[in-house]
């Protein structure tokens, strides 16, 4: 019994110790070669490429790293102009996008409600069949996330091949007043100026725009001049206060809509105080107005017909439609009229997404030409894109349901022969009339496909609607109650617009493909390929191309050149044929450099001139007009219509419009009205209903939703509530809302003094969460010029939850 | 001791458990009753209204009494001063240049593994691992300008050189807020350069070059100072010119021409095969 017992003792004891000396020696282990320590991947054969960040128009340049096949590393670029060497948290992690596990891999078709993996070759037969079914109610929806070749392929296969002309992008919802407020003033769209005026501007003005969340580059590029003690300062014209109001030197809470009384009101001083610039506006401008709420390029006026046209906008009226002091707007209108500063306006969304958009636009080049505030660096109005090549694919490619590539228009006998020549097509084949617009796109879309004019097919191509469309019962959601309607998508992750998707297309995405871009100062940026899609991803370009090469051998007449062969048909050095249908030959020819010089020739039309492509492989993007020196070097122009550093301003002109409505080289200084919202808040619905974005996700999130650092900073959408109506309302941080407009109604939790803070009677909503949709609330109501919904105004009520 | 000394502590203590829970349930009551009669604040205060803390107090000798629980509710709060908020009250500390530095292999994997908490990859802009209430960069840099040390937090200096905008680019790791679950919870599958790995040595004794790119790390104490993780602690902090032994990547600091991606070579011969199609 006891040497039992004293067997056991032992044999506890001696596997205690074994247990303990092995767990000590596992520990001494693991701490000295702690797995994750030496473990972790190094920097070592990382190999380093460059590219343009993926999100905003701002456009950086980051050095992608790439390893074993995978990008393992983002750094920022320092040869970019744009951003040297500085990126924004989204940037920096703009590597991860690629990453998230529930990437699609493969065709999906719904069948019976289910989704089934297909094959490639099925899918665009599939698409094949649909098209020749029904060609005319075939339409297809972009994006201003397209690369240029991606654009240029769809612009063509409509307009050259379906010729029904429906094809519009997600621009439409971003960018459209911008882009008809320019052509309104300078006869052509885009800005004539670039980044290069924040580092002269002695004051920026934002109109409704956060720049410091939403294009924090161009917002730091500005400010950190303060710290080397240059005397600048930022003015925040805003309807609610935001981080950028926290950083800026005046805030101006101005009620939504009045940015239009407000312009006028500063026109209104610089002629009652005659402090307008009388010398550039005798030599360098006309007056124009509007004939009826609709009128895209106006009628002339004469000086004392503009002057009694502003002559109500005092100060005092203003003030009261406003809400600005009396003071605040004498001081800005004292700001405009000091020929000494140099002032830059700067906008984004809050003047876009505007039921009189064109009208904002206008006016707020109209007061820089007035005020003579125009054409030296630091001095001038200046759009900012949102997306990435909202401006180098959407409106310069033309992807619209009104616009051929470069600048010209269907409905313009002379653009469309243009056209035809250099796209070979037989003559007449361009059809003049043009096609939907976004909205009216969707809602034909969501109206029975009986109907004539009935859209019954839609190609959706690198966006969301399901998520960012205005009023989505009406426009999206319809598409479920609707018979015969097929919706394909194309897209990496599911999102809200593959729920009603019929056929699901997996694509390549980023550094996944070739690519070009052009940002918001129009720099167009190039790169290539770093790493393999995943699965049977592939790109949009080629998905295109595919499926017009199959309409064409299925017999369909729009994908033939004059001559019968391929509307695509491209040739190497050899003379033979790239198949560039072929995915398992895609990558032997670079595809995007065939389609980029075709679509170069059209922007030598209206002098556009983007850089050989050859070019842009060595730069961190060029802006347009690019065009040789006389010793064969490509220059890039930074201010356009400038003497000097546009290449087609003639000498001793100083300032040429040569795009000019009026023909005679001169910007139109417009004046257009205030108009009131459609829908202002009521006894019912008392409150403003503002949507908008944050800085760490990008649009509908899919992409940055799956990012987890960004992800874990901002996880789900909310609704600001000003503090005092929270008093009223009984509502506190955290507690559960209802929101409810017209058409739709949405549960959030309410923040208050959250992340930006709104004046009383208005509430604020992001729109980055797909389970949150908030644009179930928004108005379709749009700009009746650009077609522009307005997602910063309606009517809301708010109540408690529980 | 008589009988009837002893019932009435037997008395007492029979009857203790429910004294004590009448006595506590009196308690809970009071307590109720103050806490629901207390004013709704709907929210922290704006932080427009926010007091700054930064500031030394005015009066350093009035303490507020502590007042009773029926005066609690009409009671003036204010800060108690003798409260050290202020960084100059606050025992910072200060380590010396010539104190021995001890380094273990173990500090080192330990140092690389807590940077790894809150960067996504080697390069990336930490997320701020504590609450943020004021975005200004003169918050942030009140301890990041110069570093600070108290007790055993460091807030290192930033190793850039200063910006007006820094949560453009450093957000924090987990935010507070009223929000709810995040529409996807999907898993990211990116595996990111996690440092930069040792630096390289000509020969056993040389100075390591420097493994990582020094454009937005122009200040070498900041990780490798002396407010910093031991691990990565310089042996000799008193030389200050870093540089002229350790060897900076002329690759990583994008000075050199980066040898263009490989698809070009295969693109560039193509490329000038390219013809435009017909004019």
């Amino acid at each position: 019994m006891k040497n039992q017992q004293a067997d056991r003792r032992f044999f506890l004891k001696s596997t205690a110790m074994a247990a303990a000396t092995a767990l000590a020696s596992g520990v001494a282990k693991s701490s000295s070669t702690t797995p994750g320590g030496d473990a972790l991947p190094v920097l070592q054969g990382v190999e380093w490429n460059k590219a343009p960040c993926r999100f905003c128009g701002t456009g950086c340049h980051v050095q992608v790293g790439v390893k074993d096949g995978k990008v393992v590393a983002v750094t920022g670029d320092r040869k970019a102009d744009v951003n040297k060497g500085l990126l924004c948290v989204k940037g920096y992690h703009v590597g991860m996008i690629l990453y998230g596990e529930d990437r699609l891999t493969q065709p999906q078709l719904r069948v019976n409600g289910k989704l089934e993996s297909i094959s490639w070759d099925k899918a665009i037969q599939i698409i094949s069949d649909r098209i020749r079914k029904t060609p005319e109610k075939f339409a297809i929806y972009g994006s201003g996330q397209w690369t240029i070749p991606e654009g240029y392929v769809a612009n063509k296969f409509i307009k050259a091949g379906i010729t029904n002309n429906m094809i519009d992008p997600n621009a439409r919802l971003c960018m459209a007043s911008a882009v008809t407020g320019y052509i309104g003033t300078y006869g052509v769209d885009e800005p004539y100026n670039g980044f290069s005026d924040l580092d002269h501007a002695d004051c920026v003005i934002l109109w409704g725009n956060n720049l410091s969340e939403m294009h924090p580059i161009l917002f730091s590029r500005y400010m950190d001049r303060k710290l080397r003690g240059e005397k600048i300062s930022l003015v925040d014209m805003t309807t609610r206060w935001t981080r950028t109001s926290q950083m800026a030197d005046h805030v101006l809470m101005m009620q939504p809509q009045s940015d239009l009384a407000i312009a006028n009101c500063i026109a209104n001083q610089l002629i009652a105080n005659k402090t307008y610039s009388r010398e550039f506006v005798e030599k360098f401008c006309n007056f124009r107005g509007p004939d009826g709420p609709a009128s895209l390029k106006g009628v002339p006026i004469s000086f004392e017909e503009y002057q009694a046209l502003v002559a109500e906008y005092t100060p005092e009226k203003v003030s009261k439609l406003s809400g600005l002091s009396v003071d605040e707007l004498i001081w800005l209108g004292d700001l405009f009229g000091n020929p000494d500063i140099k002032i830059t306006s700067l906008w984004c969304m809050g003047m876009n997404q505007h039921t009189q958009g064109t009208a904002i636009n206008n006016l707020v080049h109209a007061i820089h030409l007035l005020s003579g505030h125009w054409g030296t660096p630091g001095d001038g109005p200046q759009s900012l894109t949102g997306q990435p090549s909202a401006c180098g694919t959407v409106r310069e490619v033309g992807t619209l349901a009104h616009a051929l590539p470069g600048g010209l228009l269907v409905a313009n006998p002379e653009h469309a022969a243009k056209a035809e020549k250099l796209w070979d097509l037989p003559q007449g084949r361009i059809n003049p009339k043009p096609g939907y617009h976004t909205v009216k796109m969707w809602e034909k879309f969501c109206s029975p496909s009986e109907e004539k004019d009935s859209i019954d097919t839609i190609w959706v191509q690198v966006t969301n609607p399901g998520q960012t469309l205005p009023n989505l019962h009406k426009l999206f959601d319809q598409k479920a109650k609707q018979k015969g309607k097929f919706l394909i998508v194309s897209d990496v992750y599911p999102t809200a617009t593959t729920k009603l998707a019929d056929l699901i297309l997996p694509s390549a995405m980023w550094v996944e493909k070739n690519g070009v871009f052009g940002n918001s100062e129009r720099r167009t940026q190039q790169w290539f390929k770093m790493v393999e899609p995943p699965g049977e991803a592939r790109d949009d370009c080629w998905q295109t191309l595919a499926v017009a090469h199959r309409l064409f051998l299925d017999g369909f007449e729009g994908m033939k050149k004059k001559d019968g062969s391929f509307l695509f048909h491209f040739t190497d050095k050899n003379g033979k044929t790239v198949p560039v249908w072929d995915w398992e030959k895609y990558y032997d020819h670079n595809v995007d450099e065939f389609l980029f010089e075709e679509y170069r020739q059209f922007t030598k039309i209206k002098h556009k001139h983007v850089a050989p492509y050859q070019e842009l492989v060595k730069a961190r993007g060029m802006r347009w007009p690019v065009v040789q020196d006389k010793n064969g070097v490509w220059k890039d122009t930074a201010y356009r219509f400038v003497e000097g550093s546009d290449p087609f301003v003639e000498k001793g002109k100083k300032f040429q419009f040569y795009h000019s409505t009026t023909g005679d080289d001169r910007a139109m200084i417009f004046f257009r009205p205030y108009v009131p919202p459609p829908e202002m808040p009521d006894d019912d619905y008392p409150f403003w209903l503002d949507t908008g974005r944050v800085l760490e996700h990008w649009h509908s999130g899919t992409m940055t939703m799956r990012v987890p650092p960004l992800r874990k900073a901002m996880p789900s959408a909310y609704v600001e509530v000003n503090k005092e109506d929270a008093r009223k309302l009984g509502i506190r941080t955290g507690d559960r809302v209802k929101l409810e407009t017209r058409r739709g109604e949405l549960e959030l939790n309410a923040w208050i003094d959250g992340r930006a803070s709104c004046p009383p009677g208005h509430l604020f909503v992001p729109f980055f969460d797909e389970k949150r949709l908030i644009n179930r609330l928004t108005l379709e109501a749009h700009c009746p010029i650009s077609k522009q919904p307005d997602y910063k105004k309606c009517a809301v009520r708010i109540s408690k939850v529980g | 001791m008589n009988e009837r000394e002893l019932a009435t502590p037997d008395r007492i203590n029979s009857r203790f458990p429910i004294l004590v829970g009448v006595f506590l349930t009196g308690c809970a009551l009071v307590g109720f009753l103050l806490g629901i009669s207390e004013e709704q604040d709907p929210g922290r205060d704006s932080w427009k209204e926010r007091p700054v803390l930064n500031q030394p107090p005015k009066n350093q000798e009035a303490i507020p009494f502590v007042v009773s629980y029926s005066e609690i509710a009409t009671a003036e709060f204010s800060k108690n001063p003798k409260l050290a908020m202020h960084f100059s009250q606050m025992k910072q500390q200060k380590p010396g240049i010539f104190d021995p530095v001890i380094k273990k292999p173990e500090m080192k994997n330990l140092a690389i593994l807590d940077r790894v908490k809150t960067r996504a990859f080697e390069g990336a802009p930490p997320t701020i691992p504590h609450l943020v209430d004021d975005v200004r960069a003169e918050k942030c840099l009140v301890c990041h300008g110069e570093g600070v040390q108290i007790g055993k937090r460091i807030a290192s200096k930033m190793s850039h050189p200063r910006f007006s905008n820094c949560v453009q680019c450093h957000v924090v790791k987990q935010s507070t807020g009223p929000f709810e679950d995040p529409p996807l919870n999907a898993v990211n599958q990116f595996v990111g350069v996690a440092r930069p790995g040792p630096g390289l040595r000509a020969h056993p004794t040389a100075p390591p070059s420097i493994p990582h790119m020094t454009f937005m790390r122009e200040d070498c104490m900041s990780c490798h100072g002396l407010l910093t993780r031991p691990g990565l602690r310089t042996t000799h902090p008193w030389f200050t010119n870093c540089l002229q032994c350790h060897a900076p990547s002329a690759a990583l600091d994008q000075h050199s021409f980066v040898k263009l991606h490989s698809f070009t070579n295969k693109y560039r011969d193509l490329s000038q095969q390219t013809t435009e199609t017909k004019q």
